[in-house]
């Protein structure tokens, strides 16, 4: 290159590539090529019309490793295509850089394998069909856009029905005048001296200004792309599949399709006149079912006061009879204790506070909100309230559940297992202010495990103690 | 350098000869031995014997009936396509094929029980009052599902694959001496409506044979999955048997490493093949999740039959999917023997896996399944050297088996 660049470019370089000897049978072919290859030389090759069996091991061509190649790609591609899904679709909360759609399809879990093995399965097909046609060019040492066997009128025959065979001169035993006698000897009807002008193989000038300038093209698509994210259109959208943008169905919490308008009544199709059905009476949604009262309401089965029971003179609503231990199916443990921590974190500790003592960050602003008369807002309940302690586990449970006072529900945020994961993380707090060191109170007897877990928490209340 | 054409025959001994006897009694005996003693251990087993003993024999009798229909696939589809590599190996597919004449002998013992309506019957919808779980649903299907029209059905598959076999079979063995090509002409321009019969023959009897033992499920992928399941059966029993016989002194030079090679190819593909369907199935009824198409798998998805379906992924797709992947190692004619038979294995063991949850709770196999699949096996065997007689085991006559004898894969 370097001496290319400095010669005049007009000045012809001329390099001397090889010998290229001519057949005209597959047969003789064959044969030259094997005493070629038991000669010793390996920088070879043949071009015929066709293929022709057994001329890879006439020239010595080893077996192609292009098998392992694919079958690597082919199973990095699982690791590709299941990694991916895992990524996009997978419980990855906080992955980085982006958390993942954790859609959940068909009622079926957000992870499963069945679902995601036909997409590995293509890109398996897709990657091992790339490793095998650009590794097939990759040891071809594809593409090569010109060849300079191409220039000699003799070798055009090669489309019909000549076979050549080509010696390289870079190849180590290759000599001038010997390679030429044992071509000739071998059978060839003609060995012709590959001569060839490496001067005109350069680009031509115009291609480099050309592609600079179609990559610079090729960018303005994503930066148009680019551009236009978030902004918005007054054009109406663009309707490209119309039976599926307008379908001919009735929608939830529509009227019932009109079948006719007779004189004074129109008739639906439906007679309540609602497009949708409502539930079967007495269905219930799959895994919805909770009939334990314990797990699922927080008190001891049967107990829940009747209607006409809270009507005595009094006016004391009556109460079921509240669980004063946690049901068998909450598993008391560090577990439990550091999920009730996260959970009660989210949401509980914006009014009650991280300690429980009713000064979280809300109520603050609106206490304060309240002093300079904007507002009327009722101070949250402390936690450690003795009213609240003296609280069996189900009261806490329902109020969670429930809601109390100016207190919202919580039932539909918050699953049960976490609600009383909150209860036992609750109980833990109240722990830390009655108990003292080396004493147990009847608050810690009663849930006693919680203190093995509340210790692991003793530095975040520190101040307090 | 695979210039050179072979253009004839050149091993010494082309048929069975003095094997034939040996292979006959032999054969028949453990058939014999082996149904007998399965059936004896299977009566002290309470009232209901016969159709525990029926289940196990409906495993083998499946596994062997779909590898002779694999054999008749093979002989159809290399007329069809004019295969050329295969005509060395094709007279045992047409061997194969004719077995199923034999078949239809051992499938008596299934059938009887249909046709005199016994309770024992293994099919539970020959007696539907004796159903009580969706018997209403049952009952929808009786125009299908009952006895007479079954018996219909399944003589009506054993004529067609016998004709079809026979045809195959007869014309091929006169063309050894006629070396007439017309014949090979005659052969080939059957083969797109023999196809035909073939396929919708094999449809229906997987239906009736094995998915209709749950008379309640339904898939139509199942005929695809017992057809691919048959058709690699069948690719092993060649190997199996060409090796055999060569080790034998039989074909010793007409059967080269080329033939074991593209066997083996095929083999592999076949064992992905099974793989894709089975897992086709499989997907489209778990993401649907209907509780009658379900219920099926989850039965052998959870519990004690868990187990069987891990072996039986692992066993039947992924053992084998690697172990006969490198070249190398699918033209060493021994090891694709040894392969085979463990593929073979685990063609059984699917067919176990398709017919016994139906009958068990738990998953174990026991004596009398052993004994059902040794005792078919025997039969099998000698019907083989019944059919083969003094055949010659190579189409000689066949106008393009030069281009088989001379194959190469580049």
């Amino acid at each position: 290159m370097a001496h290319r660049s400095s010669a005049p470019e007009s000045e012809p370089e001329i390099r001397f590539l090889g010998y290229l000897a001519e057949f005209d049978t597959t047969r003789k072919l064959l044969a030259a090529c094997n005493q070629i290859r038991q000669a010793g030389y390996k920088k070879t090759d043949a071009y015929t019309p066709f293929p022709v069996h057994g001329i890879d091991g006439a020239l010595g061509i080893k077996r192609t490793k292009l098998p392992f190649l694919v079958l690597g790609v082919g199973l990095v591609a699982v690791a590709v295509g299941i990694g991916m899904q895992w990524y996009v679709n997978g419980p990855t909360e906080d992955f980085w850089p982006f958390p993942g759609y954790t859609f959940r399809i068909g009622g079926m879990p957000e992870w499963s394998l069945p679902a995601n093995i036909p997409v590995t399965f293509e890109i398996i097909v897709l990657l091992s069909a790339f490793a095998t046609f650009f590794g097939m060019w990759a040891f071809n040492r594809l593409p090569q856009l010109s060849n300079p066997l191409f220039r000699l009128d003799r070798f055009k025959r090669v489309t019909s029905d000549r076979f050549f065979l080509m010696i390289d001169s870079d190849d180590p035993i290759f000599d001038e005048t010997q390679t030429r006698e044992q071509l000739e000897q071998a059978g060839a009807i003609m060995v012709e001296r590959v001569d060839h002008d490496m001067s005109d193989a350069k680009l031509p000038g115009f291609l480099k200004p050309l592609t600079v300038c179609m990559l610079c093209l090729a960018l303005l698509p994503p930066a148009l792309i680019y551009r236009a994210r978030g902004m918005t259109n007054p054009e109406p959208r663009l309707h490209a599949v119309p039976d599926m943008d307008w379908q001919d169905k009735s929608k939830s919490q529509t009227v019932s399709p009109l079948l006719e308008v007779a004189a004074t009544t129109p008739t639906f199709l439906f007679g309540d006149g609602r497009a949708m059905r409502p539930d079967v009476a007495g269905s219930v949604a799959w895994g919805e079912l909770s009939t334990d009262d314990r797990f699922y309401r927080g008190y001891e089965p049967g107990t829940f006061p009747t209607a006409d029971a809270g009507s005595d003179e009094n006016d004391v609503k009556p109460e079921p009879q509240w669980l004063t231990t946690f049901p068998d199916e909450v598993e008391i443990g560090d577990d439990l204790f550091k999920r009730g921590q996260n959970r009660y974190n989210i949401y509980c500790a914006l009014c009650h506070g991280y300690a429980g003592y009713g000064d979280g960050l809300v109520t603050r602003r609106a206490m304060s909100l309240n002093i300079q008369g904007k507002g009327a807002w009722t101070q949250t309940k402390s936690l450690h309230d003795p009213a609240v302690v003296a609280q069996p586990v189900g009261r806490l449970y329902d109020t969670i559940s429930n809601g109390r006072n100016s207190m919202g529900p919580y039932r539909a945020q918050i699953p049960e297992a976490d609600r009383w994961a909150i209860v036992f993380y609750l109980k833990a707090l109240q722990a830390t202010n009655t108990a003292k060191i080396g004493e147990t109170t009847a608050a810690v007897n009663s849930v006693d495990a919680v203190v093995a877990g509340s210790k692991n928490t003793d530095k975040d209340f520190g101040e307090r103690e | 350098m695979g210039t050179e054409t072979k253009r004839a025959v050149t091993s010494t001994q082309i048929n069975l000869g003095a094997l034939r006897n040996p292979l006959l009694i032999g054969g028949g005996a453990a058939g014999v031995l082996g149904l007998c003693c399965g059936a004896l251990l299977s009566m002290g087993q309470g009232e209901d014997w016969y159709q525990k003993f029926s289940a196990s024999y409906l495993v083998s009798f499946c596994f062997f009936m779909s590898i002779s229909l694999g054999g008749l696939f093979w002989v159809t589809a290399m007329h069809l396509t004019r295969a050329g590599w295969g005509i060395c190996v094709r007279r045992l597919c047409e061997i194969l094929a004719m077995m199923a004449l034999p078949m239809l002998v051992l499938f008596l013992p299934i059938l009887i029980p249909v046709v005199l309506g016994w309770n024992s019957s293994v099919y539970s919808w020959v007696n539907i009052e004796n159903i009580t779980h969706a018997r209403d649903l049952v009952e929808h299907k009786a125009g299908y599902l009952n006895s007479g029209f079954f018996t219909v059905r399944s003589i009506l598959y054993f004529v067609i694959w016998g004709l079809l076999a026979r045809f195959y079979l007869k014309n091929s063995v006169n063309q050894d001496s006629s070396r007439d090509p017309n014949t090979t002409l005659k052969l080939q321009s059957f083969s797109a409506p023999g196809m035909l019969l073939f396929a919708l023959t094999v449809v229906f009897a997987s239906f009736d044979w094995e998915m209709s033992l749950d008379p309640l499920w339904f898939s139509t992928m199942f005929p695809v999955y017992f057809f691919a399941g048959g058709v690699l059966g069948s690719l092993c029993v060649l190997t199996i048997t060409s090796v055999s016989l060569q080790k034998s002194g039989r074909l010793t030079e007409d059967i080269t490493t080329e033939h074991y090679h593209d066997l083996g190819k095929l083999t592999f593909g076949f064992v992905f093949f099974w793989a894709y369907i089975a897992f086709s199935q499989y997907l489209l009824i778990w993401y649907a999740n209907i509780p009658e198409e379900t219920s099926w798998f989850l039965y052998r998805q959870e519990g004690d039959w868990q187990m069987a379906s891990i072996v039986l992924i692992a066993g039947h797709l992924i053992v084998p999917f690697f172990a006969i992947m490198p070249r190398t190692l699918r033209r060493n004619k021994t090891y694709m023997a040894f392969a085979s038979i463990f593929i073979l294995v685990m063609c059984w063991f699917d067919h176990f896996w398709l017919v016994m949850p139906q009958f068990r709770q738990e998953f174990g196999v026991i004596p009398a399944d052993v004994l059902c699949l040794v005792g078919l096996g025997g039969l099998f065997v000698a019907s083989f050297a019944w059919i083969a007689g003094d055949k010659s085991l190579i189409p000689e006559g066949d106008p393009r088996l030069y281009e088989s004898l001379s194959y190469h894969n580049v």
